[in-house]
């Protein structure tokens, strides 16, 4: 008995050996034992005076030469999908792990879990708080501080600078108190979205033709409103206080060695 | 449950193995993209890092000139086509997230129009801070330069603050290289136990831009004789930082 069963072992072993991805040859040799198995039972049920032995070895031969199938189920069962198959789930494990360790939500839950739920919404209400002062800048929205508006300009003007296009749109001249402030819709579109940070809109400065100076570092030259971002750009009302009523141009600039020069006529106002 | 979870499993459709490897690779790759995002896409490398500040700030493209410090914490001498720019990279671990990014600073941000004077903050492999010199007039090609050191720029509780002398020049000489730069190494004292560059380095390693030290410059032609002599400060230090 144990030499029928011992044989019927060796051919699996033989028939399986040249799939070399344990876990098919293992579900190859599950498959095959139950076929004989089957084979078996099939044989018993026809014949009922076999034996179980003869059941085993007719049911064995009629497999077929277990060499011959070995090479079969080796050429149909390529390793190298299996190891891939393998070493992905290893990967997805090992991310899912990295990504419940290590992302912020371990320092403090709740915090993370408040700014993940609430910067969407601030998000939302800042593009709406801008687009209500631009509306008041450039359109006939109401201002809520003490200002009139004197002209009105479209620029449309563009420039490069590194991996950037700055484009100015609209603008507004303010008489606010005793000066006058201006105000450009100033957009920065980086080809690169990674490289975008709000950081750059405060190195930017003004020059006019009647030889004043707009220095970054000057106070009253910054933006008004929110800084619009998204994934790769920026937007914001960039404003320069105290510009003179009677400059015919301003050019626009970044911080020095950078060739930036972006004039905006200032006598061609629209109506 | 584990039996519940089985049955739930074997319950759907089950995919042949190569779409299961296609469907794990992109659940691999989704979620290493929500990773980086979550921490802010951190750059690998310092250079790396500082490269994306000047991105950032639109300094691009340039050209690595010299790169001083190892490891945790370097400085960059890059060169644009108007511009030279000056930072460092310094790696920290950040509490929020239990990682580490990269602290980069821009110190200098300097038009590249006349004669450029400029140190990076980080010690170089020999130990001597760096001046990096530009725009000598022609026929220079070699010259010395002595800085002016004092102890106004350091913390008073950095490295042996109290034994350090209050002031001291310290000298190099340096030949103009092939990219037209010259390299000035002040060297710090071997012999003494506290050196005032040593001080002025350890307290500039994290943060700090080198203060702006009195210089004297002193340029020579191929037969050694004087062509310019030049006297100023080094520049101030612009503190953009960004966080990598």
């Amino acid at each position: 008995m144990n030499d029928k069963k011992r044989s019927i072992w060796s051919w699996l072993d033989l028939a399986t050996a040249g799939i070399r991805f344990k876990p098919d040859r293992e579900a190859v040799r599950q498959e095959l034992t139950d076929h004989l198995e089957d084979k078996i039972a099939d044989f018993q049920r026809i014949f009922p005076d076999m034996t179980r032995a003869e059941a085993q070895d007719r049911a064995v031969s009629e497999m077929g030469d277990p060499m011959e199938v070995g090479r079969e189920l080796a050429r149909i069962h390529k390793p190298w999908l299996g190891y891939l198959w393998r070493v992905s789930r290893i990967l997805v494990q090992v991310m899912v792990c990295v990504a419940i360790v290590g992302v912020p939500f371990r320092s403090n839950p709740v915090e993370n879990l408040r700014s993940a739920l609430w910067t969407p919404v601030q998000d939302a209400w800042e593009r709406w708080e801008n687009r209500a002062v631009s509306d008041v800048l450039y359109g006939d929205g109401q201002p809520d501080w003490d200002g009139e508006r004197i002209a009105l300009y479209s620029f449309g003007e563009k420039a490069r600078l590194g991996h950037c296009t700055i484009s100015v749109g609209r603008g507004a001249l303010w008489q606010e108190g005793d000066g006058t402030s201006l105000y450009v819709e100033l957009r920065l579109d980086y080809d690169r979205p990674w490289e975008a940070g709000k950081g750059v809109l405060f190195y930017f400065w003004a020059e006019d033709d009647l030889g004043n100076r707009y220095d970054y570092d000057r106070p009253g030259v910054g933006y008004r409103g929110e800084i619009l971002e998204g994934i790769g750009w920026l937007a914001v009302n960039y404003r320069v206080d105290d510009v003179s009523p009677e400059a015919e141009w301003l050019k626009l600039h970044y911080m020095p060695g950078t060739d930036l020069d972006l004039t905006l006529d200032l006598t061609e106002v629209r109506p | 449950m584990k039996t519940v979870w089985k049955n739930l499993w074997a319950k759907l459709p089950q995919l042949p193995r190569r779409w299961k490897v296609v469907r794990n690779l992109a659940a691999v790759l989704l979620l290493s993209a929500l990773c980086l995002r979550l921490w802010g896409w951190p750059s690998l490398t310092p250079y790396g890092a500082f490269r994306r500040l000047e991105g950032e700030y639109l300094l691009t493209p340039s050209e690595l000139v010299l790169r001083t410090g190892s490891g945790k914490y370097q400085a960059f001498l890059t060169e644009g086509e108007n511009w030279v720019s000056v930072g460092r990279a310094s790696q920290m671990s950040s509490y929020d997230d239990f990682r580490y990014k990269y602290d980069v600073r821009l110190h200098h941000v300097l038009p590249k129009a006349g004669l450029i004077v400029v140190a990076l903050p980080v010690a170089a492999e020999d130990h001597a801070m760096v001046v990096a010199v530009k725009g000598v007039p022609k026929g220079a090609v070699s010259g010395e330069l002595e800085v002016e050191m004092n102890k106004d720029g350091m913390w008073p509780e950095s490295h042996a603050f109290h034994q350090l002398k209050s002031a001291e020049t310290f000298t190099a000489r340096a030949e103009k290289e092939e990219n037209g730069w010259f390299f000035f190494h002040l060297e710090q004292h071997p012999l003494e136990e506290y050196c005032l560059l040593e001080g002025i380095l350890n307290s500039m390693s994290v943060w700090g831009a080198v203060p702006e030290f009195p210089y004297r410059l002193t340029l020579l032609d191929e037969a050694g004789n004087e062509v310019e002599r030049v006297e100023g400060t080094l520049p101030p230090d612009q503190r953009i930082q960004g966080w990598r």
